[in-house]
């Protein structure tokens, strides 16, 4: 079985991690940064895949899946998070947010 | 505030940048050709191998995390009208 070269599957995973990177930088949504940080969050599970086939173990892969799960509890607690606030004070843009200033 | 969308371009293509020459510039010391066993062509029973024997101890802190921020989402998300 002929193999892409690993540099694919890490310039890939750059690119995902890149796309998400400018998500969480330029939108004002809270439920869209969450979107872009389980971009970035992914983009770590396809190198920890990539790297777990390339060495011949499944470490990674394993990791991965913690790395999914723990993923999947930040976004709820996140949404949670992002519906308590909106209805509390009927907003979901980070920069109209200040309730954590003191 | 508004938003300025260049600067934040301008450092996700810099990273991008100084990410991909990294990759680029390294030599992966990797297998030329995937390890393929036909005897076995699936890797779910060896994920669960090592789920249960090396990484017993992450898998159920793992399940108690998902636990809490499972019951912490529904009572964040629940409201307080409903008590």
């Amino acid at each position: 079985m002929t193999a892409i070269p690993l540099t694919f599957y890490l310039g890939l995973a750059a690119l995902l991690f890149s796309i998400g990177l400018y998500g969480v930088m330029t939108h004002k949504s809270g439920i869209r940064i969450i979107m872009c940080i389980e971009l970035m969050l992914n983009s770590a599970n396809l190198n920890l895949v990539a790297f777990s086939s390339y060495t011949d173990t499944l470490n990674g892969q394993v990791f991965a899946i913690f790395s999914i799960a723990l993923a999947a509890a930040e976004a709820a607690v996140g949404f949670a998070i992002f519906m308590a606030i909106y209805r509390m004070h009927d907003k979901i843009n980070l920069d109209e947010l200040n309730i954590l200033r003191w | 505030m508004r938003i300025n969308r260049l600067p934040a371009l301008l450092v996700a293509l810099l990273f991008v940048a100084v990410v991909v020459t990294g990759i680029f510039g390294t030599s992966w010391n990797t297998v030329s050709e995937l390890p393929e066993n036909p005897a076995d062509p699936s890797n779910i029973e060896g994920i669960g191998m090592l789920i249960f024997t090396q990484y017993m101890v992450p898998f159920e802190v793992l399940s108690i995390v998902l636990l809490a921020s499972l019951i912490g989402a529904i009572y964040m998300a629940k409201g307080e009208g409903n008590r």
